[in-house]
Parts: structure tokens; sequence; C-alpha cells
């Protein structure tokens, strides 16, 4: 394929820069991007809360590595680092500055580090840290129509989502092999979830799912296999056909994880589903009939 | 403007490449993780032993036996991260990366549990060892790692971390 017909394909099944954008797809668009605001503003101020409890960098992670961010444990300046985030946010969201996500994703980046230098790191807020980069990359880039900031910024997200998802499945082939889904590998991260669980209620009940796995080794390395299969399908997400099937699946990936290890990564379902939810269609038939009862 | 979309096609798909670029450098040289780009190596060595940290509360008056012990008999009722709004995962990550329990380690600890420690409670952390045995049965180990109060942190003197 030449260049100009990988940048055609690429457009037809991630952007559509050339379609009219709907009524539905700008309702959506902006309702999907106050809620990565408003995601935004809780992980800043809750991280900046935290921060002040850290005595000390175990592991410097990203801009950690050549900033010293324990100037952030003090005095309350993580605090100042989050209403620097929350204003650009809103700026941002206003379209008063096209460089006023790219100031928020510095600023949450920055948080993100502090908070996370403990040594645990999450990845829970990957896809909102990824959303408030994709609306930086299309605000700066296509500051002349927003309607293409927009179509830029979900088809980033589903490009990255989809390398996300790869990856991961083959960072297990690769860091495991093909055993990944044996059973004792579940049996042993039942177990480590057990002093998890205990550990941040104080008291542990296997869930049904637990039960059934380590009852049943083909259940378990059935659930496991069809984490792994949904996984490596992530690059699904990058084309219009396979796009509504991976995301359905990536959603119940996520939920039988919450249900057998109970790992929840709510961010991420609730962005999946909203991809995957057909909102803008819906929006665009309400209007329509609206429409229609007017004449 | 008939030639808009076609620029903004080629400008996106740059933005792509060049974001694979970065998001592929960064994510090599920082152990592949730069936030909000990661490779979610989370459960990708799998069957591979596992370390996690655990809290108890000692009984009023009780001495603290240093030798290791199951989960089925802790020394004391497991307490719950979140009552004190500490991360499991922060103070497992702390139990693992901490090579030496010198004053600051001890410190941040306390710090974290001080809500529970500043009642008059005596805590003691355990570190979880877990592996698959030979037949591929799960072994848990819990060891006592610190032993904290308001006043003070004790470390295990049997074990080679311990450094005050």
């Amino acid at each position: 394929m030449s260049i100009a017909g990988f940048v055609a394909r690429a457009d037809r099944e991630l952007f559509d820069f050339e379609r009219p954008e709907s009524l539905g797809e700008v309702v959506f668009a902006r309702l999907f991007e106050g809620l990565i605001v408003l995601w935004t503003l809780q992980h800043s101020w809750t991280w900046a809360a935290y921060i002040q409890r850290i005595k000390a960098v175990v592991l410097p992670l990203g801009l950690a590595n050549y900033l010293d961010v324990s100037v952030f444990f003090e005095h309350g300046l993580s605090f100042v680092l989050a209403a620097i985030v929350s204003v650009a946010m809103v700026v941002g969201f206003l379209r008063r500055w096209s460089g006023a996500y790219a100031v928020a994703l510095l600023g949450l980046h920055l948080l993100y580090v502090s908070r996370y230098s403990l040594g645990e790191i999450s990845h829970g807020s990957n896809f909102i840290g990824l959303s408030v980069l994709a609306f930086a990359l299309g605000s700066l880039l296509f500051r002349e129509r927003q309607s293409s900031v927009r179509r830029f910024a979900f088809g980033f997200l589903f490009f990255m989502f989809g390398i996300g998802y790869t990856s991961a499945g083959l960072c297990k082939l690769i860091g495991t092999g093909t055993d990944w889904p044996s059973a004792a590998h579940f049996a042993l991260w039942v177990g480590e979830r057990t002093i998890d669980v205990t550990s941040r209620e104080g008291a542990f009940e296997p869930t049904v799912l637990q039960t059934l796995g380590l009852a049943h080794p083909w259940f378990a390395t059935a659930s496991l296999g069809f984490g792994l299969g949904i996984e490596l399908a992530g690059v699904g997400l990058w084309f219009r056909r396979s796009r509504p099937w991976v995301l359905v699946g990536l959603v119940a990936m996520h939920v039988g994880v919450d249900l057998t290890l109970d790992i929840l990564f709510v961010y991420n379902i609730v962005i999946l589903c909203l991809l995957a939810l057909p909102i803008s269609a819906a929006v665009d038939h309400l209007a329509h009939r609206r429409r229609r009862r007017r004449r | 403007m008939v030639d808009e979309p076609t620029t903004h096609s080629r400008r996106a798909v740059l933005a792509l490449v060049t974001n694979f670029g970065v998001y592929a450098g960064l994510v090599a040289t920082h152990r592949g993780e730069f936030w909000p780009l990661s490779i979610y190596p989370m459960f990708s060595l799998a069957g591979r032993p596992w370390r996690r940290a655990l809290m108890v509360e000692l009984p009023p008056g009780a001495q603290v036996r240093w030798e290791s012990t199951t989960l089925d008999s802790l020394p004391g009722a497991p307490l719950s991260t979140e009552a004190v709004g500490v991360s499991t995962n922060d103070m497992s990550k702390f139990v693992q990366l901490t090579e030496r329990w010198d004053d600051a380690a001890v410190a941040t600890m306390r710090e974290l549990w001080w809500p529970v420690l500043e009642d008059g409670r005596v805590l003691l952390l355990l570190r979880a060892d877990g592996h698959l045995d030979a037949s591929g049965t799960v072994i848990t180990r819990l060891t006592p790692l610190l032993r904290l109060t308001a006043t003070d942190g004790v470390v295990n003197p049997t074990l080679k971390e311990a450094s005050r």
C-alpha cells in the first residue's frame, strides 16, 4: 500500500474528516469531553491530597526521573498543581486557548508521577490521561476547525486503545508463553488477590467465579483464554467494521477481571461502553423525529 | 476549502505515527511505563512468585513472634487499608521495593497508618510471599516485618533488611 493509500485508509477508518458532523456526534463528543474534564479534576484533587502524605520517592516514574517531584510533597504545592490543571481543563473545554489541554496534561502527568512515586503503578487512569492527550493534540493541530478536533480525538483514542490492549496481550505471550491461560496461574492470582482484598477490606470472601475457577481448571483456562484473545484483538478497534464487536468484547473482559480478580477498571469500562453505545445515532434519531413532528 | 480534509488527514496520520514513535521510545526507556502510555504489564508474568503486604492489629499486651506464619493463623486481626485512606498497592509495592528498613522507610509507614496508631493501637506489618510448588499448589507464607506504635517502629531483628 502506498503512503497516500495508507493515509486515505487511516482517514476512512479512524477520522473521516470529510463527512459532515451530525448534531448527535457534536452532542456526544461534548458530553464525552465534559466527562473527561470532570474525571481529570477528580483525579487531580484526589492525587493532590494523597501526595501531601508521601514522605519519599521510592520509584521515580516518567518525568520524576528528571525532576525532583518531592517538592510537591510539602507546603500544599500539589494543590497548586491541581488548581492549574483544573483551570487549564476548563479553558480547554471552552476553547479559549488551544494549548490549554497540553498544559493540563503536563500538570496531570506531574501529579500522577508524584502520586505513584511510592512504587505501585496504576493503570486505572490511563484512559483518562490518553483522552486528555487526544484533545490536547487535536486542539493544537486543528484549531481552525472544531469538528476536526473531535474527529481526531476519537480516532486517536481508537488507535491508542487498540495498541494498548494488543500490546498487553503480546506482553503476556512474550513474558509467559502460550501456557499463560493455565489454571495454575489462575490459582496463583487468586492467592495474591486473597491477600490484597484482605488487606483492603480487612476480610476476604471468594467470588462465585473464583470458586468456579479453583474447582474447575477448564473454567479458569477458558476465562483467561477469552481475556487474552480479546486483548490480542484490540487492534480491531482501528477498523469500523470490527470496532463494535471488539468494544463489547473488551467490556466483557473487564467485567470478567472484576468478577474473578476483584480489579475494577471503572474508567475503562465506562469509556468503552460510551464508545460502544450508538449514543450519537440515538440523538440524531430523536432530533429527526422532533423535526418531523414540527412539520 | 476543497483540500482541507486531505491536509487534515495527512496531519492526523503524521501525529499518530509521531506519537507512536514517542510512545515506543518513552515506554522502552522507562521500564514499560510512561503515563498515560504504558504496555499494561499487569499479569504478563504468570506463574511467578509474588510479594504483597498485610497489616494486622496485635491484641493488647501481645508479644511479637517474628517467625513466619500462614493466613489461617495470623497474629492479629487484619486492618483495612481503605479505613485509613491508604492504597493496598502502595503498601505492597513499598514492601517489595524497600531493601533496608531505615528510619525514613519506617517513618513513611507510620505516617500512612497514623490515624490508627494515634489511638494507641499496636500494628504488625506482614510480608506475604506466594508461589506455586512442584504440584501446582499455591503456597503463601507471611513474615512479620515491622511492629508499629504511636511512639516507635521495631524492625524484625531476624531479617537481613533490618538496619536499625
